[in-house]
């Protein structure tokens, strides 16, 4: 029963891991919170929905149509709520996620209905393995989890657009003085970040076997708070913390009550914001 | 004033123009259609329930009006959006009662904007009746707070009957959302099932808008119950099924008449097989009222599937519409004479009134054989 | 005589305010119409209280409405289960909004930016589970239903026109109070934290007891819109503190233009009357608030009246405009200040 739990907090977790990294990438290189993640996130799912259901696409054509949509949804959430607003607070442009994450919710509604629909799948088998029972649908979840954290892994460290980001996110105006074109920068980080919880919506869907327009919402507040856990900007670190919180949670449920979950999870997030607010990974200096 | 200063002005300008222009009610001619408000969550978390409150209105208001009106009148519906929240129902409720050509209202899905709303028709001595609202309170609120769909008392009860004296199962396992449904479903259900003498072995519950629920499964699972009642709506309840299926948990499940619907089908397949549920109404109904809904129904609204919720609220039109043709345009007689309502056949069976206004109806016994929903043998 | 007579000249404007609002009904005879300016009412003290936060102090709280849940259930917990009446309730559920405050204040407000926003958020979150799961006390998700409504002389507030003079002559005060406050020290102090946090407290200025100062200060009016909330709408359940309701409470804030005093008045009044006024138009209204939102940040990022401060109060006799050297205009305001009556 214990590893049978660990094993499904960790499926849980890895969703979230997903959704918080695009996160934390936003947040560490654009130093802004992002209200319309979870919205993000919902219309990934919903994206793919259509390319299977109506289009009668394939699964890998969903991925790659879905996280191409949220990309764009991103690049434009980053064009009104940054590019315009250079010169304004930050609390304008957390105001203009908000604004977004209320338009996408309901163009949802009038697009493809409130009702929860059911993500049509093929690939769904289960075997016990040393008496844990897993899914094939969870085996894919893993598996593009992991693949993506790997491709993002080589996409920073490695390439040169990788360097422009991280330089950006250190400090903006220096890498501007050397020559990365920062605003450039901005768009393609805001869109990958939202490109990966498109995908997260994407796993998340097929995992439950349903999409709806609310689904988002939840979501969007454990990806806070996994980023939080993990340091904020720490990529690595809202992987941790994603799992982390994931099994928290299974745990929580399983042997305290399921009246629990959030509230423990959204305790942890409180106590480490208040005795060691730069999380689990975090730099000192990511406090700002 | 700048260019940008310019434009801001003239966006709110254009934003808040209706406000000043609308509000005031104009008296109604004497041979003005009847109205009957509409209060549901068109948009907000609950907008897929309020899609069926429209469609059931709509549907019940097209065929009393193909049938010459009431008493010759014809009908007219005034649906309001309240996203469920109570804040908007009541204004929403101030706006009906306002309004005089309004003879009832029908709404809203949720009970928090319903009790809300329920303050303010009460004194103001307009009928309200909801098809949803499951708050054991909600018409103790007031003489004109009646209800169309069964109280989650009579249902529950029924339904721990059923599992515990009827197919003798002795080991329950319990999971419910925890809202003001959920609960008085499984407090009624266990309450029950404890006096037939059944033992409750896992007691679960999540909050509205979780859908992992394999922790609470995997407990349940543990627990090695011979019966799961469900107390949730049929998207939750498509979830647990599937999850459950997939960490292999084998058993009876059970759930409440909202469960009877063709979209837990589609969404959770084979692992809804077998599943129980009480009704009211069901596509597969054969009862001569709700088979002639579910046929109108599909031909009003192509390709859509009728849902209890549209049956409910179907059933809510016309009883206010019965309830306006014995007393006529009068909002007290029509209290009255609601409340009188005897063996009414509505789409979700054959409705009495108590004296809390609580409607009391025969249940069906039903059961998802064959990927359909069908009467159950047992 | 003289001095009365000036008095009332400077406080014309709130006077004129005051007289309007109270004789509204008398022109306005719809009960509709009364109770979306309740509605309004209650969002602004909502957004009036979270100004002094977010506004004057310059910190980003999107958890209100768990103080203003908070207002709401203790007021309506003692109503119920203690038999007392509303005006027993109200100050009770201001003094568990403001405690509570007390207590997240105090260790998270030394958190700064995106930090304390989440904070707030996730405080909201879980203020908003308790009232769900602990049933014995609040009803759980049944909510409470049952609260008495307020009385006067044994007068029942049966109809929405005593609420409308109770939360119009709430509000009047709230926002006179919180124009003198943030002209006095007090306000200077959280403006100029507001400003820069660092110069503030360098200049011996103790940050950390002014932010929680003001933390409290804006829970215990949002305790107080909640016990009214509590007492008009007679039935509560957690749904309606979520950080939805934050949300609206921030979104009217910007709109209205955050550290003005006459903001929320105007950012509640325009979102409670856009959604009122799209109500005919109920599957696109949503989408067309948050697209009001974005164009509203991108063309007026400070909100309508933001940046700029007015005064409630006028002037009287008017300053002559002599030209002083700056010690000496420094001194005069100092003057003016003392010599000013207390207003409202």
């Amino acid at each position: 029963m214990f590893l049978q739990q660990v094993f499904n907090g960790l499926a849980q977790g890895s969703t979230y891991a997903l959704i918080a990294v695009g996160f934390a990438l936003i947040i560490g290189t654009l130093r802004l919170v992002s209200f319309c993640h979870g919205e993000i996130f919902m219309m990934g799912a919903y994206v793919a929905f259509t390319v299977v259901s109506r289009w009668q696409g394939s699964l890998l054509a969903a991925f790659v149509v879905a996280f191409a949509a949220a990309a764009l949804l991103g690049a434009l959430v980053e064009f009104v709520g940054f590019r315009l607003l250079r010169g304004a607070s930050r609390i304008s442009s957390l105001l203009v996620t908000i604004g977004f994450s209320t338009i996408f919710l309901n163009a949802a509604q009038l697009i493809w209905g409130a009702q929860t629909q059911s993500f049509p799948t093929d690939i769904d088998s289960a075997f016990e393995f040393m008496g844990i029972r897993f899914t094939f649908i969870q085996i894919v979840v893993y598996a593009v989890t992991i693949c993506m954290f790997i491709l993002l892994h080589l996409l920073l460290g490695k390439t040169k657009l990788g360097r422009a980001i991280r330089a950006t996110a250190l400090d903006h105006e220096a890498a501007f003085v050397m020559g990365v074109d920062v605003n450039r920068i901005y768009s393609f980080t805001y869109a990958l970040g939202s490109a990966l919880g498109g995908l997260a919506g994407v796993l998340v869907g097929l995992y439950y076997n349903a999409v709806y327009p609310a689904m988002g919402g939840m979501m969007g507040l454990k990806a806070f708070s996994a980023c939080i856990l993990g340091g904020l900007t720490s990529i690595p670190g809202a992987v941790v913390a994603g799992f982390f919180l994931g099994e928290i949670e299974n745990l929580a449920v399983a042997y305290i009550s399921s009246g629990f979950r959030h509230v423990f999870s959204f305790a942890i997030l409180i106590f480490f914001l208040i005795f060691r607010p730069r999380g689990l990974f975090g730099r000192k200096d990511s406090i700002r | 004033m700048t260019k940008k200063n310019l434009i801001a002005a003239l966006l709110v300008f254009a934003a808040a123009l209706p406000v000043f222009a609308g509000g005031g009610s104009e008296a109604p001619a004497q041979d003005s259609p009847i109205v009957i408000g509409v209060m549901a969550p068109i948009t907000g978390d609950n907008a897929e329930y309020g899609e069926f409150f429209r469609t059931g209105a709509t549907l019940a208001v097209k065929i009393i009006n193909d049938k010459g009106g009431i008493n010759g009148t014809p009908v007219e519906l005034l649906i309001e959006d309240s996203k469920s929240d109570p804040k908007e129902a009541v204004l929403i409720a101030q706006r009906f009662i306002s309004n005089p050509a309004v003879m009832g209202v029908v709404g809203d899905f949720n009970s928090t904007a319903s009790m809300a709303a329920a303050q303010i028709f009460s004194p103001a001595a307009l009928v309200q009746i909801s098809p949803t609202a499951s708050h054991p309170g909600f018409t103790a609120i007031g003489e004109y707070i009646f209800r169309s769909g069964t109280t989650q008392v009579h249902e529950a009860s029924f339904l721990a009957r059923w599992a515990v004296k009827d197919l003798g199962r002795k080991r329950i396992a319990v999971i419910y959302i925890n809202n003001d449904w959920g609960v008085v479903t499984q407090e009624n259900f266990i309450k029950t099932a404890k006096a037939e003498g059944a033992e409750i072995v896992a007691l679960e519950h999540f909050i509205p808008g979780d859908k992992d629920f394999t922790a609470s499964l995997t407990k349940i699972k543990n627990a090695n119950p011979d019966m799961f009642f469900v107390g949730t709506q049929w998207a939750d309840a498509a979830l647990l099924a599937t999850q459950a299926q997939k960490l292999g948990l084998k058993v009876d499940l059970m759930g409440a008449g909202t469960l009877a619907t063709d979209p837990l089908i589609q969404n959770a397949g084979m692992a809804v097989e077998g599943i129980r549920a009480n009704s009211q109404y069901f596509v597969g109904d054969t009862r001569p009222p709700s088979k002639f809904f579910t046929d109108e129904y599909q031909k009003m609204f192509p390709g859509r599937r009728p849902h209890s919720h549209a049956a409910l609220t179907y059933d809510a039109v016309n009883l206010l519409a019965e309830g306006i043709k014995t007393a006529g345009k009068d909002r007290a007689k029509i209290r009255d004479a609601m409340a009188g309502i005897k063996d009414f056949p509505g789409a979700t069976g054959t409705l009495t009134f108590d004296a809390e206004r609580n409607p009391f109806k025969v249940f069906a016994k039903i059961r998802v054989i064959d990927q359909k929903w069908q009467i159950s043998p047992e | 005589m003289k001095k009365l007579s000036y008095a009332l000249i400077r406080c014309a404007p709130i006077l004129g305010a005051l007289l309007f609002f109270c004789t509204l009904p008398l022109y306005v005879r719809s009960d509709y119409i009364l109770r979306v300016f309740v509605q309004i009412g209650i969002y602004v003290l909502l957004t009036s209280s979270l100004n002094i936060v977010n506004g004057y102090t310059g910190l980003f709280s999107v958890g209100h409405a768990a103080f203003f849940g908070l207002g709401a259930y203790g007021s309506a917990i003692v109503c119920t289960k203690l038999n007392l009446s509303f005006w027993q309730g109200l100050p009770t559920g201001m003094l568990i909004a403001s405690l509570a405050a007390y207590v997240i204040a105090k260790p998270t407000l030394r958190l700064k930016g995106v930090f304390l926003t989440l904070v707030t958020m996730g405080s909201n979150m879980i203020i908003m589970l308790v009232f769900l799961n602990w049933d014995s006390l609040t009803g759980g998700s049944l909510g409470i239903m049952g609260i008495p409504m307020p009385e006067i002389f044994g007068t029942k507030f049966l109809r929405p026109l005593p609420y409308y003079y109770l939360i119009i002559v709430a509000d009047i005060l709230v926002i006179v109070l919180l124009d003198r406050l943030m002209r006095s020290r007090f306000g200077l102090t959280l403006k100029a934290i507001r400003e820069d946090e660092r110069a503030a407290s360098c200049n011996g200025i103790n940050v950390a007891r002014y932010k929680t100062m003001a933390f409290v200060m804006a829970a215990v009016i949002a305790g107080a819109a909640g016990s009214f909330y509590a007492h008009y709408y007679r039935y509560i359940s957690p749904e309606a503190f979520n950080f939805t309701e934050s949300f609206i409470i921030v979104t009217m804030l910007a709109f209205g233009g955050p550290g003005n005093i006459l903001g929320p008045v105007v950012g509640a009044a325009i979102l409670v009357g856009v959604t009122e006024a799209f109500r005919a138009f109920a599957d696109y209204r949503m989408v067309f608030y948050g697209t009001l939102l974005v164009l509203m940040m991108i063309f007026r990022s400070k909100g309508l009246l933001g940046g700029r401060e007015y005064s409630l109060t006028i002037t009287w006799p008017p300053v002559k405009k002599t030209v002083y050297s700056k010690g000496d205009r420094f001194l005069d305001t100092e003057k003016e200040e003392n010599d000013e009556p207390a207003a409202g």
